[in-house]
């Protein structure tokens, strides 16, 4: 409290503080205990980054903030059915308890990925999921993986297979995305698209193929449903009012007990932050990322010569996607999102660039970086001060970094402020699969309307 | 989001104020410390818009950059209204192309997104869907191509926290 009091008569009293010492207000706590050079300016840069404001609306998806397909959406978020082996669920790589991470270096459903798990804390913040962006919005990012051989290997026929079967997730899919098309088939075998580097007479493929056009469209229809549900589930995955937020908002009314949040190694943490350490650069905005993407010469998880093509790859995957913001399926194809899609850069200056994570909700998520080759926090602010290890590509790369050489504890009070990021728990029953009760329950409410 | 934006600047002015008056100081920050930033631009009308003007590097033309929103907004998308003149000041044909890009130089990379020019009217176009996404030095390129010749007039723009 002493120092919170400290820092807040620095900021108030920077402008003076040569000529007057003794200048603080005098309803504000006693001084001395810290001399954080912070002023006005760093004040006004604070309440940039907090509170952390109400998920922005996502016009692409008609049902984005419905509860029923919310609740749909958590439903086959766990749901094991989902995947070609029936053991493997969204929430195999994305486990509520590991910070909707799974702890591994790099992702692991029925194979190995090739980057780690990215979480889902505040992921409805971004405006391009996944590493590289390859997703212009939550939905769309949600269907891959249940396609993707390595990950849950299912198709968009079992997915219309088990929402049409299951007459608790019937009901909710009808109750927020309207009745089923007629021309999905009576009869759905496993069947999907080619995937990239596919034949297209490969078996699921050509069973995809074997369907009418009108019969592939339903299919697809109700596939996109199931995302547009599991991305209305992860909309709710959102935790800020952490210490942090709590101290900001005190530095406007003074309440002790929020400028009590943060405690000395905190804002020492905190000057860092925002000074020398220029996280800000990148890590800009109330989640503390600006979303977009950026190539920091990070070392390869193998220690050998990074050949992950990131945004590169990224860009060219979501501009040709059907099921991106300015396609077929989405319910504003010339809103704000198909504007940026559609005129994405595909330039080679983006080659090894991933998108800057969010620093709000840390815990649980090591190890870190785009293939977990950071085991802990500790690591990755060891990097960023000594920049050893780097691993510079070419003359073409993004030139940011410069080495700040934080002493030992500096990185100490660096890491107890990003641990101020961390905000409240969400009620668990958002943390775990809906009882069967608690769906059937869902279902008669939404019959009965 | 834009209500959500324009709150929080307006407590953090409020707070900015109130601190500074604390400490008997008072001079408000200026808007744009941009020294080629301009009051005659064609948008001078427009309360509180920022113009910024350049000469074309072989003194064949002049540009304003106007944002109509006064400062350019952190990593929110916004348009800007290009006006190009030929030295005479009369409005500029715009050759047999024209282009407006920017980039932060000093980190080696620019924009992530292409920007759509749609023209106006002679000599003004709408560019639409630029975002700086970082604090630092940006700089706007504005490209008219002549055959094979690409004359560029350049302006130099401190987007700051």
């Amino acid at each position: 409290m002493a120092a919170a009091g400290a820092l807040l008569a620095a900021i108030a009293c920077a402008d003076g503080a040569d000529e007057d010492r003794g200048g603080a207000p005098e309803d504000a706590a006693p001084t001395g205990v810290l001399d954080l050079p912070v002023d006005a300016r760093l004040a006004a840069r604070l309440a940039s980054f907090s509170p952390l404001p109400p998920v922005p609306p996502d016009p692409t998806n008609r049902v984005a903030d419905d509860p029923s397909a919310a609740l749909l959406g958590q439903a086959l978020f766990f749901d094991e059915r989902l995947s070609a082996n029936g053991r493997v669920s969204c929430a195999t790589c994305h486990d509520p308890d590991r910070g909707f991470t799974d702890g591994r270096e790099l992702a692991f459903g029925l194979a190995e990925g090739r980057r780690k798990t990215p979480t889902l804390w505040n992921a409805a913040h971004h405006r391009w999921l996944t590493w590289d962006g390859r997703a212009d919005s939550l939905w769309m990012q949600a269907l891959d993986p249940i396609e993707d051989p390595t990950e849950m290997g299912a198709t968009r026929t079992d997915v219309a297979r088990i929402v049409r079967d299951d007459e608790d997730l019937r009901a909710l899919y009808e109750a927020s995305l309207g009745a089923l098309p007629e021309a999905l088939p009576e009869g759905l075998v496993t069947a999907r698209p080619a995937r990239p580097g596919e034949a297209a007479d490969a078996p699921l493929p050509a069973a995809y193929a074997s369907y009418t056009e009108a019969e592939r469209a339903a299919i697809d229809e109700v596939y996109v449903g199931a995302g547009k549900a599991l991305a209305a589930y992860q909309r709710r995955l959102v935790r800020g009012d952490a210490p942090f937020d709590r101290f900001v908002a005190a530095l406007e009314t003074r309440d002790p007990e929020g400028l009590g949040a943060l405690g000395g190694p905190e804002l020492r943490g905190l000057e860092i932050f925002f000074g020398k350490g220029s996280c800000t650069l990148c890590h800009s905005g109330p989640n503390f990322s600006d979303s977009e993407f950026h190539n920091n010469a990070l070392p390869a998880l193998d220690r050998g010569e990074p050949d992950d093509a990131g945004r590169y790859d990224g860009a060219a995957v979501v501009a040709a996607s059907p099921f991106n913001a300015a396609g077929p399926f989405s319910d504003a194809p010339d809103g704000n999102a198909a504007r940026a899609v559609r005129t994405l850069r595909q330039s080679s200056e983006t080659y090894g660039e991933f998108r800057t994570p969010s620093l709000r909700n840390l815990a649980g998520r090591a190890p870190f970086m785009h293939q977990g080759q950071f085991e802990d926090l500790a690591a990755v602010l060891e990097f960023y001060s000594t920049l050893e290890g780097q691993t510079l590509r070419s003359h073409h790369q993004e030139q940011i970094l410069r080495p700040v050489r934080l002493e030992r504890g500096e990185l100490s009070d660096l890491a107890a402020f990003l641990g101020s990021l961390e905000g409240d728990p969400l009620d668990s029953r958002r943390l775990a699969a809906p009882t069967r009760d608690e769906l059937r329950a869902a279902a008669s409410a939404v019959r009965n309307r | 989001m834009d209500r959500m934006t324009r709150t929080k600047s307006a407590i953090a002015a409020a707070l900015a104020a109130a601190l500074l008056a604390s400490c008997g100081g008072g001079d408000a920050p200026p808007e744009s410390n941009d020294p080629t930033a301009s009051a005659d631009s064609p948008a001078a009308h427009v309360a509180d818009a920022l113009t910024l003007s350049a000469a074309s590097a072989r003194g064949t033309f002049e540009v304003d950059v106007v944002h109509a929103g006064g400062p350019i907004p952190l990593n929110e998308a916004f348009d800007v209204e290009l006006f190009v003149r030929g030295a005479d000041g009369t409005p500029f044909d715009g050759g047999d192309a024209i282009g407006l890009d920017a980039r932060m130089q000093a980190h080696g990379h620019g924009m992530l997104r292409d920007v759509e020019l749609v023209q106006a009217a002679p000599g003004r176009w709408r560019a639409e869907g630029l975002l700086f996404h970082m604090v630092g030095a940006w700089q706007f390129h504005v490209d008219v191509r002549r055959g094979a010749y690409v004359e560029r007039a350049q302006i130099d723009y401190e987007l700051e926290h």
